[in-house]
């Protein structure tokens, strides 16, 4: 249905890696799923990205990372990236209300807390689907 | 070992050199003080060096008495008497300030006297009357056994040197030791005006109450004094107040002994007696003021600091629960998420007895979440969870807390029924919570019978009393304060629960500053019952 999208994942728990990408195929969605384990190794990603010119279809951010925060990716990939209009969802277990405001406030497009049940964890693969589909109908408009 | 000798040296200069200083000040003070002496030449209604003495032993250790002993000696022998009478009397003006010293270190805190009204006192009694006697009753004698004063006099002149030396100890000492303790200087701009206008207006009064103008009128007049006075004690410190009066006390000999001013009589003898008298209880009056004053800023400020240091570790405590929650939250939701999906994907394989321990599984993990749930909201209530304090109808408040029950209410048949409810000041979320934990447990702890809930509220003179009753299994007595302990479930397993619900109630009802309680038989129900502070007038809301 679609033309493979490419997904940058930056999450440090196997486990959630894990369960995104059964949530992902859960909702049917093919792609290539770029995952970070730490914030370093996300931001140093990105910045050759930015060189080429060209990078990941959506961005999924852990708000907690090592080595540099979620919301720091958050932060560089608004700040005049070439990456500023991409779809971005924060994918977090806060429960601070303080960092969903937060977020918004950077630029994150979605907010989703991980779920304590895999029925509605695995409802993530349905919301990256609609961003998916969301940016190909921009892109053409 | 060489050095030892150059050791000892280096510390026998210095106590030489305060061993002479003290000499020399006492001798010369002596001199000032028997410039003033009438009854006897030896004998005088001031006499500073018994203040200075005190303070010296006070100050610098019970060693330094060889230099009051050179130094009243000294002043004795230039001014009358054989070198017996002169050593007499040095025995009896060094032993006063020995006893004096020694009973103030042990009864009145030494150097801290002045920091306490009632070390004060004791500080005026045993070092200013008591310690006193003892130069009075030696030197006197010394003087009549060689001759130097009529036994007759006896008692007139102890009199008089008792309360020269008493004197000399009660205004003497307190501002050198005070000064001795604390020499700092630091006044704002501000206070240093003020403590200009204070020097200024003392000078004013004590110059128009025992100077010039007081001529021929010596109106008494001394009450003006007090004012400016207290001003010290109430603006500035002990210290500053005790040089305040040695600065009146100076003005005040001045113009008593020129003959003016209240306290003058024919005889200078009992005009300086009486002035020190009256300089001598203004003294102890103001400094205790001045004491208790101080006392007070200081545990003021110390209350600050404690309510700063609360508030901090209010918040650190509050950081800590919420970042271990979150840390224990994290492994858990991995330990559900991944035994649902292993039944989801692995289930038919692994059979059912294996679907039932993993349900078990969850089921345990849901405890765990509820137990830290409620641990975070009990740390963050009154903390993050600010108490809101506005009119409440409890209908409404009832009315919600049922809504959040509904499941269970109609999962156990359970009927709540209540009275018109009042409206109160309080939190409306927390009462909600707090009808919802009570309500929740009379339908958790229920007997075989269906639930039956009531609600009402009276009132008596100071709170509305509320009482939750139902016609559950009931508490034995002896478990009536338990019950309101974090993690007390007295019946077993057969009922969910994580026994933080009714120590969150508990803290609920004390925010509100009201009291919890139960009454209850094992087997005859369970009553709740809570108090909220009633505002003025009952008022009922339909």
């Amino acid at each position: 249905m679609f033309e493979r999208a490419s997904i940058f994942l930056a999450e440090d728990s196997p486990a959630d890696v894990y369960l995104f990408r059964e949530a992902l195929k859960a909702h049917g969605v093919e792609c290539d799923l770029l995952v970070f384990n730490d914030g370093r190794a996300a931001m140093s990603f990105l910045m050759g990205a930015e060189k080429q010119g060209s990078g990941p279809d959506i961005f999924v951010l852990d708000l907690n990372l090592p080595k540099i925060d979620g919301r720091a990716i958050l932060k560089y990939l608004r700040d005049g990236s070439c990456f500023a209009q991409s779809p971005v969802l924060i994918l977090t277990s806060s429960r601070n209300p303080e960092d969903r405001e937060e977020s918004v406030k950077l630029g994150a497009d979605r907010y989703v807390q991980k779920a304590v049940n895999v029925t509605d964890f695995l409802k993530i693969g349905g919301v990256v689907k609609a961003m998916i589909r969301e940016k190909r109908f921009n892109a053409k408009a | 070992m060489q050095t030892k000798p150059g050791v000892a040296r280096r510390r026998l200069l210095p106590h030489l050199a305060v061993l002479l200083g003290l000499t020399v000040v006492y001798f010369l003070s002596g001199k000032l003080g028997l410039s003033l002496a009438f009854v006897n030449r030896s004998v005088t209604p001031i006499w500073p060096p018994s203040g200075i003495s005190i303070a010296a032993i006070l100050l610098l250790g019970y060693r330094v008495w060889p230099g009051i002993f050179l130094g009243a000696f000294a002043v004795n022998i230039t001014t009358a008497g054989s070198v017996a009478t002169c050593l007499g009397i040095a025995s009896g003006n060094t032993l006063e300030p020995v006893i004096g010293a020694w009973l103030v270190n042990r009864f009145a805190s030494g150097c801290d006297a002045f920091q306490k009204p009632r070390d004060i006192v004791k500080f005026a009694v045993l070092g200013g009357g008591l310690s006193t006697t003892a130069a009075a009753s030696i030197g006197v004698v010394s003087l009549a056994a060689t001759g130097y004063a009529a036994w007759t006099d006896y008692w007139q002149t102890w009199l008089t040197w008792w309360l020269g030396d008493g004197l000399g100890v009660i205004l003497v000492a307190p501002p050198l030791i005070l000064w001795a303790s604390d020499r700092r200087v630091q006044w704002r701009s501000h206070k240093a005006v003020e403590a200009f206008l204070l020097l200024l207006s003392l000078l004013l009064v004590s110059t128009l109450v025992f100077g010039r103008l007081s001529q021929g009128r010596n109106y008494p007049l001394e009450f003006l004094c007090t004012p400016v006075l207290l001003w010290a004690a109430f603006r500035f410190s002990p210290r500053d107040t005790a040089l305040m009066i040695l600065i009146l006390s100076g003005v005040a000999i001045r113009g008593t002994l020129a003959g003016l001013g209240p306290f003058a009589r024919s005889s200078p003898n009992t005009s300086l007696l009486l002035l020190q008298l009256y300089t001598g209880t203004v003294a102890l009056v103001a400094i205790s003021v001045a004491a208790t004053v101080a006392e007070r800023r200081r545990s003021e400020l110390q209350l600050h600091e404690t309510e700063r240091q609360l508030s901090r570790y209010n918040a650190d405590l509050e950081h800590f629960a919420y970042a271990a929650s979150h840390d224990l939250q994290e492994p858990l939701r991995n330990i559900t998420l991944f035994t649902q999906l292993m039944a989801a994907q692995h289930g038919k394989q692994l059979g059912s007895e294996a679907l039932a321990f993993m349900s078990y599984i969850v089921g345990g993990v849901e405890r765990m979440n509820a137990t830290i749930e409620g641990l975070l909201r009990y740390t963050r209530l009154g903390g993050a969870d600010v108490i809101r304090f506005e009119p409440v109808s409890m209908n409404d408040v009832l009315k919600r807390a049922q809504e959040n029950l509904v499941a269970a209410i109609a999962d156990n048949g359970a009927e709540v029924s209540c009275d018109r409810l009042p409206v109160v000041t309080g939190d409306q979320e927390q009462l909600v919570r707090l009808l919802q934990n009570l309500i929740g447990n009379a339908i958790k702890y229920r007997s075989q019978a269906a639930p039956l809930i009531s609600v009402v509220a009276h009132r008596n003179d100071q709170d509305w009393i509320f009482s939750v009753s139902d016609n559950g299994i009931g508490i034995d007595p002896k478990y009536r304060e338990q019950i309101f302990e974090l993690f007390e479930r007295l019946h077993g397993s057969h009922t969910s629960g994580v026994g933080i619900g009714l120590a969150i109630s508990k803290r609920i009802v004390e925010l509100h500053r009201g009291r919890i309680w139960v009454e209850s038989q094992p087997g005859a129900g369970s009553t709740f019952k809570f108090t909220i502070p009633a505002e003025t007038e009952p008022s009922f809301l339909a």
